[in-house]
């Protein structure tokens, strides 16, 4: 029987398949037995569904590999930051297509670290390798947050999800 | 022999002056520091571990006394003149801005939207109102606009200006909710762009309908 530690990192990297119990496996056998579980893979799925709404607007008018291409070396933006946006629960297709050029951090978490949610800390997103007076952001709970930098300098767009 | 006990007996005099100096209490009005800073900056100037005299000081809220030798309330006084400034007051120029909807540019936003179609797919952006607040550090402010025939309401908290940026606290709200809500470090003099997609009454009544956005643009400035 999976533990329940190993259960919730795995939710944040499940597919929502896995985790809605349409497809069989250890996890899904888990969640189904574990109403802890069973409730964290729903916020996740919830989180998945309320984002998939807002895709249609946040898709960039750019394919990923231009997206990448743009993005000036050394700032720290990358995979890692598209591996943070997934694990903090967000769909791929919106990670990848709104590309290494956006950060996004849950609650106490940083770029790349699963954590859980925690309705009564107030989400703080800082961007990565930010080579200006770095942009920090507090807003309330369950708020999902993404900084994006501009190619202008003097601009940066903060986006909230939710 | 002479000698030493010469210099015994000054020092003894010296003792004995340093030992009669009476310490002096002086109120010094804070403007800008708060208890953590002004602790770590006078800590080292009051003594108080003196055996006779003890130096002591006590931090309320706006108001810092010292109980100290004079010379060393000066120093105290000096290091508070340097970095005490009275505090400023921050100009906020706030821009509501629809997305979808539009077609067309407009160019009140321009290098704003420049920069928004790049990052967003929304069919177009229109600038709904503008105004401005100014704001000591450390104050409140709200303003009410009408953006989009809509009563809004812009609540500002304008925090302590640190090196170049400040941080303001904003809230948005329409007569029937909330739709912003946050803080934000904010560099002097640059643009930050905060937008929602949350569905609003503003936007509601705007062609986005279902899926636009409401984009509140802000930059700041000491005045």
């Amino acid at each position: 029987m999976m533990r329940c530690e190993i259960a919730r990192d795995r939710i944040l990297e499940a597919d929502p398949a896995e985790l809605s119990n349409e497809v069989t496996g250890d996890l899904a056998e888990h969640i189904e037995t574990c109403s802890a579980c069973q409730a964290l893979a729903e916020r996740v799925l919830e989180s998945e569904r309320t984002l998939a709404g807002a895709i249609t607007a946040m898709e960039p008018g750019l394919d990923v590999d231009a997206a990448l291409a743009r993005v000036p070396s050394g700032r720290g933006w990358g995979w890692g930051a598209v591996q943070g946006w997934r694990r903090a629960g967000l769909a791929l297709p919106l990670a990848a297509a709104a590309v290494a050029a956006l950060v996004m951090l849950k609650p106490s978490g940083n770029p790349g670290q699963a954590v859980a949610f925690d309705p009564s800390s107030p989400v703080v997103a800082r961007a990565l390798g930010w080579d200006r007076p770095s942009p920090v952001v507090r807003t309330t709970s369950h708020a999902t947050v993404a900084i994006l930098p501009t190619e202008n300098p003097d601009i940066t767009i903060i986006w909230f999800m939710n | 022999m002479g000698k030493a006990i010469l210099c015994m007996a000054v020092s003894a005099v010296l003792f004995g002056c340093l030992w009669e100096r009476e310490v002096e209490v002086r109120v010094f009005e804070l403007q800008r520091l708060d208890y953590g800073e002004v602790v770590s900056l006078i800590e080292p100037y009051v003594y108080a571990d003196r055996e006779n005299n003890p130096g002591y000081f006590t931090v309320t809220e706006n108001t810092l006394t010292v109980r100290e030798l004079p010379e060393n309330l000066d120093r105290i006084a000096a290091v508070l003149e340097r970095f005490d400034t009275p505090r400023s007051t921050v100009v906020l120029h706030f821009q509501i801005v629809a997305a979808n909807g539009y077609e067309g540019s407009d160019p009140e936003i321009a290098a704003v939207e420049l920069e928004l179609r790049k990052l967003l797919r929304y069919q177009g952006y229109k600038l709904l109102a503008s105004t401005m607040l100014q704001v000591m550090e450390g104050q409140e402010a709200t303003q009410s606009v009408l953006a989009n025939e809509m009563p809004l309401e812009i609540q500002v908290h304008v925090g302590l200006v640190r090196g170049e940026a400040v941080e303001l606290q904003v809230n948005v709200i329409t007569p029937w909710d909330q739709v912003l809500q946050t803080a934000v470090n904010l560099p002097m003099g640059k643009t930050v762009v905060l937008g929602t997609g949350r569905n609003t009454p503003l936007v509601r009544g705007s062609p986005a309908e279902d899926d636009g956005a409401l984009i509140l643009i802000v930059t700041a400035e000491i005045s």
